[in-house]
């Protein structure tokens, strides 16, 4: 019943970018999304290379570089055969930022240098791309500051105290100096005092009143303490910065916003940017449809076929562009304790560029829940070739197939600090490519 | 079974009754084990519509896991939740372990109905009295005054009155629902006209009932079985094998009863019967050509989540495929209108919050004609337009397809 010149399957980062840079080329874009996948569970900052090889690194660059001669089958090392990663990967991070920029999420960053960002559970996390509401958090530029976590009263997982204790020891190790760290727990007459979540906070923070309050108490709290950097676990959803610039008038501070694990805020506000981008730029979002399978002719794909309800009904593009994610987003999943890929298929590998043998989930999981060098399980998926073509044994699979995203094999973005980044990249050369073989005929 | 295990067990239940612990049921168990997945991560926060209408003091579907997180045996402790939830079913949709969060809210509603019926809200249990007294969710008006309201209704979009054509064996069954015959009256007339235009040999069932879906929704599960029961049994006793719905809510509720009760009655939406027996060619060739006009279309939840996505794609096309209607789409179209759920019915306020939201997606749109495949939600979004002063009209796509393919 759909009828496209290009369906994009997934409607995360990776699927959204692809999607509207076909679009650039006027092509007629389609994107069918089940829900929300692994990009609205992300921290909504651009990690492009934190942890090479498993040792944390603040030269993403080097990273690539580290990765392209070590691991042949990562998704950076299989697009240096054909292009500047670097410079594809600038491009790719500029074209997702301005896509968030147009729709008024500002980002910070540059792909030259990490910054370490400091965060809710009172760790840090290691980024390369970061939303402005971040920026003046951002670890090196802390030194000396006098810094007041600002916790609220029932906001669940976030306690301000151990951050606060926390923060000054994770800042010495990076020899970064707090002169002070302090920390206060809120609260406000209008906001319930149990079980918060920061989605909560955040939607309260958007209001007037709530702000204002929340300005004076604030006062209050850097009168007595001394305070020069005041960081709150969120700023708002819609209105972050100007949430950020009345807190920083009122108290004459500066204000900023800290990572957090899902439920973030900020991926929030970066996924709806993106969303309604993409929309304004022509894409057509179709929401709640699931890709279960597909018709093909040899090399070709004719068509996939999407379900609703009880409804099965194809779709037609000339192109598609897999980009269904992994265990989250749902492009691969577990059955009968195997792992398969959920719409075409297709076979899939491990991430040393393998064919994954042995499917058993349980083998596929390392024995401890933290370990070093990741579950093997996160670094399964499909094999594509530079073209971001899925191959199977080297050979294109598909001729009109393309991939982008976790749904890609060869990384495992858990350990490598690597996802938004490979799926910006992936989404960005599938989308071009997808646009050349539709324009190609 | 033996008669000792047999002993054994009934033993069992009178100690369980006697301590007041309730058991599950297999399905209960089933359903109870689904919202074990539940991760805490409040996404369905952000696409909730009572949420958004009510900020932090609606905990939300996360709440309900949350609220038997800590004991299940005190569900009942999750009646603010559940009872004021609108059943749009966008949580399911973007949860990432697929919580049937809908699901459980109606297994909640039924087991507090039944075990803790004093929580159960004063504005439904009137709706329920209407089911038992007159067998619709409203009060019915006295036939004078319903004829007479209905003229008027007629008059004033052009469309003329018919009498019900009875049900006889083997036509397809129109089931006009509550709403369009004790509320927007022409919905019902104008669904006749639209099957009569395009030859479908239909008939109204003497005397049905309501669907059984506000009285499931109020968490008497029990009435709406034997309601659902009754009517199809029925059907099936007038060889009916297709019953054609107007009302989104009455379509996906008669949908999954004949799932559950194993009936092999196909239940469809009028949207779908058009689009797959008509087609859009038949309809574009037949309709009228009016004033130009700009549309849009609002998504009721029934339609989009509850029977699936590809009735919103007919719904369009259908529109679409009309002389002179200019299709325009609207952002958040497939958000709830307010009256999901019962809400509307017994915590007007919050609702109402939903529906000013929902009426300034309708403006942003642009369109001259908002169009609802379902009087429900018409009947919602107009009320609220006119007590907005929201320059938007507003049909049932029933009413608006008759209007255009209706002539003498």
């Amino acid at each position: 019943m759909i009828e496209t010149e290009i369906l994009v399957i997934g409607g995360g980062v990776a699927g959204l970018l692809a999607a509207t840079k076909a679009t650039d080329e006027k092509l007629e874009v389609t994107v069918i999304d089940k829900g929300s996948g692994a990009s609205y569970q992300s921290s909504g900052v651009i990690d492009v290379m934190g942890c090479p090889l498993g040792e944390a690194t603040l030269k993403p660059i080097e990273g690539i570089a580290q990765v392209i001669e070590c691991s042949p089958s990562h998704p950076y090392s299989v697009i240096s055969s054909e292009r500047n990663v670097t410079n594809v990967i600038k491009d790719a991070i500029r074209y997702l930022t301005s896509m968030a920029s147009n729709r008024g999420v500002e980002f910070k960053g540059e792909i030259e240098r990490n910054v370490v960002l400091l965060n809710t559970i009172g760790s840090f996390k290691l980024t390369c791309f970061y939303q402005s509401t971040m920026d003046r958090g951002v670890l090196h530029k802390l030194e000396g500051a006098s810094l007041l976590v600002t916790g609220f009263k029932g906001l669940v997982g976030f306690n301000a105290r151990f951050c606060s204790s926390s923060f000054k020891h994770f800042a010495s190790k990076f020899n970064i100096e707090l002169r002070k760290t302090s920390s206060t727990e809120l609260s406000l007459p209008s906001l319930r005092e149990f079980n918060l979540t920061i989605i909560e906070l955040a939607r309260m923070m958007d209001e007037d009143d709530f702000r204002k309050d929340l300005a004076k108490k604030l006062e209050t709290e850097i009168a007595v303490n001394d305070v020069s950097h005041v960081a709150l676990p969120t700023l708002g959803l819609k209105k972050p910065y100007e949430n950020m610039r009345i807190f920083e008038e009122e108290t004459g501070t500066s204000v900023f916003e800290l990572v957090s694990p899902p439920p973030s805020v900020p991926a929030q506000r970066l996924m709806e940017a993106l969303e309604e981008e993409a929309i304004e730029r022509g894409v057509r979002i179709f929401r709640g449809y699931k890709a279960v399978g597909f018709e093909g002719e040899g090399r070709s794909i004719k068509s996939v076929t999407l379900a609703s309800g009880e409804k099965r009904f194809p779709a037609k593009a000339k192109a598609y562009i897999l980009a269904t994610g992994k265990f989250i987003g749902g492009g691969i999943v577990e059955e009968r304790d195997k792992v398969k890929e959920t719409v075409f298929n297709l076979p899939l590998y491990d991430e040393k560029g393998e064919p994954l043998k042995r499917q058993n989930i349980s083998r596929l999981l390392a024995k401890s829940p933290f370990p070093r060098e990741g579950h093997p399980l996160m670094g399964c998926g499909v094999k594509v070739n530079a073209q971001m073509k899925p191959v199977v044994n080297d050979e294109v699979a598909y001729d009109n197939l393309f991939a982008a995203g976790s749904i890609i094999s060869g990384y495992n973005y858990v350990r490598e600090k690597s996802g938004m980044g490979v799926a910006a990249v992936t989404g960005y050369i599938a989308g071009m490519n997808a646009a050349t073989h539709v324009e190609g005929g | 079974m033996s008669s000792m295990r047999r002993k054994e067990l009934e033993h069992i239940d009178k100690v369980l009754a006697e301590e007041k612990i309730v058991v599950f049921s297999p399905y209960e168990d089933e359903i109870y084990s689904e919202i074990e997945k539940c991760q805490n991560c409040s996404l369905c926060l952000t696409f909730c519509p009572v949420f958004e209408a009510t900020g932090e003091f609606y905990p939300g579907p996360r709440g309900i896991a949350d609220e038997l997180s800590r004991d299940v045996r005190e569900f009942w402790r999750a009646s603010s939740i559940v009872y004021m939830c609108t059943l749009c079913g966008r949580c399911q949709e973007r949860c990432p372990v697929n919580v049937p969060i809908p699901e459980v809210v109606m297994l909640l509603r039924s087991k507090i109905f039944v075990q803790r019926p004093d929580l159960v809200p004063e504005g439904l249990k009137v709706l329920l009295e209407n089911v038992s007294r007159y067998g619709y969710i409203f009060e019915p008006m006295n036939p004078e005054e319903r004829e007479e309201s209905l003229r008027g209704r007629l008059e004033r979009i052009g469309l003329p009155l018919r009498g019900d054509p009875p049900l006889r064996s083997g036509l397809v069954a129109y089931f006009p629902g509550c709403q369009a015959e004790t509320r927007l009256l022409e919905v019902k007339e104008a669904g006749k006209l639209v099957l009569e235009a395009f030859d479908v040999d239909y008939g109204i069932p003497e005397k049905w009932k309501c669907c059984g879906l506000p009285v499931r929704l109020i968490g008497d599960s029990a009435m709406a079985d034997e309601l659902q029961r009754s009517f199809l049994e029925e059907m099936e006793r007038m060889n009916v094998t297709d019953v054609v719905v107007t009302c989104a809510g009455c379509a996906s509720e008669l949908k999954s009863a004949t799932k559950r009760l194993g009936s092999g009655i196909r239940v469809r939406h009028l949207v779908e019967l058009l689009f797959e027996e008509v087609g859009v060619e038949t309809i574009s060739r037949k309709a009228r050509v009016s004033d130009k006009v700009k549309v849009t279309l609002h998504e009721p939840c029934h339609l989009s989540r509850h029977i699936g996505r590809y009735t919103i794609d007919y719904a369009e096309e259908i529109l679409r495929a009309l002389p002179n209607v200019d299709y325009v789409g609207m952002r958040g179209a497939d958000e709830c209108c307010g009256a999901g759920g019962l809400l509307k019915f017994h915590n007007p306020f919050v609702s109402a919050t939903i529906r000013n939201k929902k009426l300034e997606k309708i403006s942003r749109s642009g369109a001259e004609v908002v169009v609802a495949p379902c009087p429900l939600c018409s009947v919602n979004i107009s009320e609220g337009a006119a007590r907005k002063r929201v320059s938007v009209g507003v049909d049932d796509l029933a009413v608006f397809l008759a209007r255009r393919i209706y002539s003498e």
